[in-house]
């Protein structure tokens, strides 16, 4: 601190070039420099080990001998992984359309705002709050074959095949079972993001559009949307994180995790199982890592697009 | 002005230093010094995960002071870590901070004195014979030495509504044909009841049918395990459990993914006519529908075309783990839990049967597994197996492969054939290599 107040105090009676040099670099490094160790130390410290540990054998979470890209080549070879690679992206895509339109949804009846949107607002964020596991547990009684309401709902509107239907029997319908679910827990988080967003649009620019005689559709698509356009790539880029990151409801729903026979496994799970499970650090942080790049490249994309539109 | 740079350059070397120090200390888990010889003095360190549940744990606090009290100079740091005690023990021993003593789940015991945490209980598992129920004993061997001591177990028995038996004018099953017979007549004479509660996902239920029809999960061959699922014997042992769903519909088709939990409700409900169950699960059913005791009998299980109706023995070992540095105390303190007096009760609270087999005489004769509803357990446990006792058995567990290999018939998603060789490749490459 003495030093600070010494170095502003030269500033201001002879700027001489050290003085410069050290209040636009020296300085900011220094008051930076706290917090670039913690963020050095949570985030780029993990990530540099989980690469290394990805190029050695990792048995029973002991760190063994260097093994090139063999745990990357085990993990290709393997038709499940591939598998649940695909079925991770589809699946993402399909929850990260379905929420982003939700939401919009959502947004748009809340800002159309009178005071019963705004008690409704907070109802929205009360998904959000809910654990995870317990909205997969739920979810899960909510599908069960023999009294769940989703098949009594089903059944009671006339789709006489869905008495006794076994939604975890089968991979397809026990993924729609977990996408409804993990929708349903993302969209509140959005809805209101896009709320915010929807809310920024009103004023002048809309007041024109409106006097120009623009109707609803044009004023959504023409107007408001491409103004949110950097706050909908940030919600796409969380949706799509959130979506691959999706594991409790796989957990919680499926049985066995990822079942029946390996028709649900997605890449977090199968990571969580190979490091928890078969107690392999190396296959695991390989797999990591290729979440990690798909990730990074998606995210990568979506940054280029909003770039080119602007 | 240097010390912000410092403090981050210390706190890196910190985490660094802390990360080398794990994997020192997970490396060097098997140098640790060996005890002092003898004195019973000094702390202990007692974890205690599942099956001892907030119900068990006064007993167990109980006995901890007794022995205090009686061993004058000792402690007893009691910790109990509930359901999610193999990780707990696993990144235990990966730290290097692992406790004297521990309650472990039995098919865990290979797995630890793999990775060199255990302390060897006997050079010689035959010397244990005759005390212990000897699925048990198997269960704490690896490569020839015992690492563990049996402390409870397990078993599953046939549970069915004897009123409807009796009103069919039918007995107890004796064999897995007798099964399906009497499971199709009473579904048919009960709209309603589901003639046998499947069970397809949970292997416990029905992995030990493959031992029925005359098949081995996985035996010894020259030194390396070879997994023997892909037997004509396992696939028309997994075959037939399969048909009961899929041909003859003896149970909802969500049966293919019931937990025990599941059935148990089912049967608390009176929708199940008859399923293979743990004590606890027939605990399970009798709390949520308590008038059902009159109605419902147990049985030892059905013998299948191999002539045994021999089932796994599940249960939890008594450890002693290697980085222990008192294990005089350990020692003395594991002999003091396994006097029967001290045992009984807390296998008791559990539900569960005790390992040895002077306590299981007891309970068997005139203990709680002496009444009509129990018996049949405590006949069921001489005819029990272990898994095979490989360390790396884990994999096969964790992975959920064998509840794969079932729902993948089940569903048609393969023929039994190439599911089974599936399976048979997996457990290859999880317990095949040395």
């Amino acid at each position: 601190m003495t030093s600070t107040t010494t170095g502003r105090a030269r500033h201001t009676v002879a700027p001489s070039r050290a003085g410069l040099r050290w209040d636009r670099f020296g300085l900011p490094s220094l008051l930076l420099a706290p917090l670039l160790a913690v963020v050095l130390g949570v985030v780029g410290y993990p990530i540099v080990r989980t690469v290394w540990l990805s190029f050695h054998e990792g048995e029973y979470l002991m760190t063994g001998a260097f093994n090139g890209v063999d745990n990357y080549t085990e993990i290709f070879g393997d038709p499940y992984f591939l598998a649940a690679l695909l079925r991770t992206t589809i699946f993402a895509v399909v929850c990260v359309v379905s929420t982003l339109l939700i939401s919009l949804a959502i947004a748009l009846v809340l800002d159309a705002g009178s005071w019963v949107a705004r008690i409704v607002t907070v109802v929205v964020l009360l998904p959000w709050a809910m654990p995870r596991v317990a909205s997969g547990i739920i979810f899960k009684w909510m599908f069960n074959d023999q009294y769940g309401i989703a098949n009594w709902l089903l059944v009671s509107l006339g789709f006489e095949q869905f008495k006794g239907y076994a939604w975890f029997n089968d991979g397809f319908a026990s993924l729609v079972a977990i996408t409804i679910a993990v929708v349903w827990h993302s969209v509140p988080f959005i809805a209101i993001s896009m709320l915010a967003g929807l809310r920024a649009t009103r004023g002048e620019v809309l007041e024109a559009a409106r006097v120009d005689g623009a109707g609803f559709y044009q004023q959504l698509l023409r107007v408001r949307l491409p103004m949110m356009k950097p706050l909908l790539v940030i919600l796409g880029v969380m949706s799509t994180i959130f979506a691959y990151q999706s594991f409790d409801h796989f957990l919680v729903m499926t049985t066995p995790p990822g079942g029946p026979s390996h028709s649900t496994e997605v890449l977090s799970l199968l990571t969580w199982l190979q490091a928890f499970t078969v107690l392999d650090q190396g296959v695991a942080a390989a797999m990591a890592v290729v979440t990690f790049v798909l990730l990074a490249a998606i995210t990568a994309i979506y940054v280029k697009l909003s770039k080119e539109g602007a | 002005m240097q010390r912000p740079w410092n403090s981050a350059l210390k706190a890196i070397t910190a985490t660094s230093a802390a990360a080398a120090l794990m994997l020192a200390s997970a490396c060097g888990g098997d140098e640790e010094a060996p005890a002092a010889a003898g004195e019973v003095t000094g702390a202990i360190d007692v974890w205690m995960g599942d099956p001892i549940g907030a119900a068990q744990q006064p007993t167990i606090v109980q006995l901890a002071k007794d022995y205090e009290t009686a061993h004058p100079g000792t402690k007893v740091n009691l910790r109990f870590l509930g359901a999610d005690a193999h990780k707990t023990y696993l990144t235990s021993i990966a730290g290097g901070t692992v406790p004297c003593v521990a309650l472990i789940g039995n098919t865990w015991s290979p797995e630890f004195a793999g990775l060199q945490a255990l302390e060897p209980i006997a050079q010689d598992p035959a010397t244990m014979k005759g005390v212990y129920t000897q699925s048990m004993i198997d269960s704490t061997v690896l490569d020839g030495v015992s690492y563990a001591v049996p402390y409870d177990t397990g078993v599953r028995a046939l549970i069915y509504r004897k009123d409807l038996f009796d009103k069919a004018g039918l007995a107890a099953p004796k064999t897995w044909d007798e099964v399906l017979s009497s499971a199709t007549t009473i579904q048919k004479d009960n709209p309603g009841v589901n003639g046998f509660g499947i069970i397809g996902g949970n292997q416990w239920y029905w992995l030990p049918m493959i031992w029925n029809w005359g098949g081995d999960i996985a035996v010894q061959e020259g030194g390396a395990w070879k997994a023997k699922v892909d037997s004509p014997e396992a696939i028309a042992a997994f075959t037939f459990y399969s048909d009961l769903l899929t041909k003859h519909k003896l149970a909802p088709a969500g049966a293919a993914t019931w937990q025990g939990a599941d059935a148990s409700k089912a049967f608390a409900l009176g929708q199940i006519g008859m399923m293979v169950g743990g004590s606890w699960d027939l605990k399970t059913i009798l709390a949520q529908s308590p008038q059902m005791e009159q109605q419902l009998a147990t049985a030892p299980l059905p013998a299948g075309p191999g002539g045994n109706n021999d089932t796994f023995a599940g249960g939890s070992n008594l450890a002693i783990f290697k980085g222990c540095d008192n294990k005089a105390t350990a020692k003395s303190f594991v002999d003091f839990l396994m006097k029967t007096e001290n045992l009984v009760p807390v296998t008791t609270k559990i539900g569960l049967l005790p390992a040895t087999v002077d306590a299981l005489e007891k309970e068997r004769t005139s203990g709680s597994f002496s009444t009509p509803l129990l018996k049949a357990y405590a006949e069921q446990a001489p005819s029990t197996r272990s898994i095979p006792p490989v360390s790396t058995w884990g994999k096969v567990e964790g992975t959920g492969a064998i509840v794969n290999a079932m729902q993948a018939i089940m569903n048609g998603q393969q023929t039994p054939e190439a599911a089974m060789k599936e399976l048979a490749s997996q457990i290859d490459a999880a317990i095949g290599q040395r």
